[in-house]
């Protein structure tokens, strides 16, 4: 369980049990928590209206998996999701690079980007509608915009964060200004884009979930809003498993990405 | 004081430009002002509204609502925060779950909440509880586990007790980085009001705009996102000068 930042149990305080146990711990809590859940489900101590058995959840999942549905939805919101972010990263990180090098770039963006910073962009949806209609465009478009900003952000202050020393040597050394930015400034700084990205990766997921909730149609979002309308609680715990789900393989995924990417870089190193 | 307001017009100079460009399409008929009305129709439509209670009105359940969701999971947050990096059971018995909840889409929990709850001020209370709460805690437990352990030490030894240093070492000690943190959470029940309020919702300024474009009001609904945006901005201005108010005992490099 590695979500950054996320709180584990340290070593040194551990309750005196063999360690193959300690090792499985999350595996317990989650176990525990979904028994108690089953039961108190199955002896009526919550609404098992509103709470259905996990078991019941399963058996939907599956049906719901079997007719194909569950995919067509899911695979929307990864792909909307995805597109999105690649065109918020296409976007941020150039301009990121730009406001953090460039006098006039930095003079025009700082004040809208403190500015847009703080206001929740998707208040924006009904004037996305209006532009764009109800289908993909205004969807992916507005979690691009949700995404960029931090994006955008995170790429200038690491840019910032390149050590002189760096630049004053490959310069020294007769590094042309263009190939200084590729080779010298973009791989320092990549890192700690990285982690922006990585961090901007859930609002991605849940911009994307919530216009589809807005607007129907196909997606999970839209899947999670028609089972509430119908109350048809199995259904809808499925769309929020899958929808949680798939945010948190994204984000694995990119940790594994990031290894990957970073074989070079000191980080990857000490980890191993 | 006059250089000052020299200095910020200089400063916000790119902001005014957009709001030139954006009316200058309009007027000359580069952008219909069917799909973009003029700047100087949304900001009249701004000052129109404001004169009216309806408007007002959902200003005020805007506010308030974002105010008990936002003051509960901070509280919330950093009670259950320092519990986490304070009491070994806590810790044990929560951290894997908030690892689950961590990658839920909170906006993904309305629909079950509005059967739940029924619509009114409690649903959107909640939801924004639920949204902003889990970077509250996370933040709290780190910055409480990263106070220096000889404070609490020398404490401890000198014989205070360990409410006390809870109270007067943990807690301090930890408050510049968990204010930094509650920032964002500020930012994240703003977004979560205006999404349960678009999602369903009685009043507020989500409904508000979602409605006005609905029915064709496309300066009012501009208008209103204009509002929200402001608000979002001045409320993240303010929460900054509260923090340097409450931390104006630290040392500043």
């Amino acid at each position: 369980m590695t979500v950054p930042n996320a709180p584990a149990v340290s070593a040194r305080n551990r309750p005196p049990l063999p360690r193959a146990f300690w090792r499985y711990q999350p595996v317990y809590s989650v176990l525990i928590a979904l028994v108690a859940w089953e039961l108190s489900s199955r002896f009526a101590l919550i609404n098992p209206y509103f709470f259905p058995e996990p078991s019941k959840i399963a058996v939907t999942a599956l049906d719901l998996t079997l007719t194909g549905e569950l995919l067509t939805h899911s695979g929307a919101t990864f792909l909307r999701a995805i597109v999105a972010l690649g065109l918020s990263i296409a976007a941020g990180v150039p301009l990121g690079i730009l406001v953090a090098r460039v006098r006039a770039f930095r003079w025009f963006f700082d004040p809208l980007i403190s500015f847009g910073f703080p206001i929740p962009k998707i208040t924006l949806w009904p004037i996305f509608v209006l532009w764009f209609g109800f289908h993909d465009v205004s969807k992916i478009l507005l979690t691009a915009f949700a995404c960029v900003l931090p994006i955008l952000s995170a790429t200038q202050l690491a840019t910032l964060d390149v050590d002189k020393y760096l630049l004053w040597s490959a310069r020294n050394m007769g590094t042309g200004e263009y190939k200084l930015l590729w080779k010298v400034i973009f791989h320092a700084a990549f890192p700690n884009i990285l982690t922006g990205i990585q961090t901007v990766l859930p609002v991605a997921f849940i911009v994307t979930v919530l216009t589809e909730m807005l607007s129907g149609g196909v997606g999970l979002g839209a899947m999670i809003m028609m089972a509430g309308q119908l109350a048809d609680m199995p259904t809808l715990f499925v769309g929020i498993i899958v929808a949680s789900l798939l945010g948190y393989c994204t984000m694995r995924a990119v940790e594994f990405l990031r290894r990957r990417l970073l074989v070079w870089h000191e980080e990857t190193a000490t980890h191993q | 004081m006059i250089e000052k307001i020299r200095a910020d017009f200089v400063r916000n100079f790119p902001v005014i430009i957009v709001a030139l460009c954006w009316e200058a399409a309009v007027r000359c008929g580069a952008v219909s002002s069917d799909v973009l009305p003029a700047f100087s129709t949304v900001a009249a439509t701004v000052l129109k509204l404001l004169t009216s209670s309806d408007f007002l009105f959902d200003i005020w359940i805007s506010l308030y609502q974002t105010a008990i969701g936002f003051m509960i999971a901070v509280f919330f947050g950093i009670a259950v925060g320092t519990a986490m990096a304070r009491l070994r059971t806590v810790e044990l018995a929560l951290s894997s779950l908030l690892t689950l909840w961590y990658p839920v889409p909170v906006v993904a929990l309305f629909p079950l909440l509005a059967l739940e709850l029924k619509l009114g001020d409690r649903l959107q209370i909640t939801m924004i509880v639920l949204g902003s709460v889990l970077p509250v805690i996370v933040t709290t437990f780190n910055a409480a586990r990263g106070v220096d352990h000889y404070l609490i030490w020398s404490a401890l030894n000198m014989g205070t007790s360990p409410r006390r240093v809870l109270r007067k070492i943990v807690i301090p000690a930890a408050l510049p980085e968990i204010l930094s943190g509650v920032r964002i959470t500020l930012a994240l029940s703003f977004v979560l009001m205006v999404a349960s309020q678009q999602l369903g919702a009685t009043g507020g300024l989500g409904s508000f705009t979602l409605l006005a474009g609905e029915n064709g009001f496309y300066s009012g609904m501009f208008a209103g996102v204009l509002v929200v945006a402001l608000i979002g901005f001045i409320a993240d201005r303010l929460y900054m000068t509260a923090i340097r108010y409450v931390l104006r005992w630290q040392e500043r490099p």
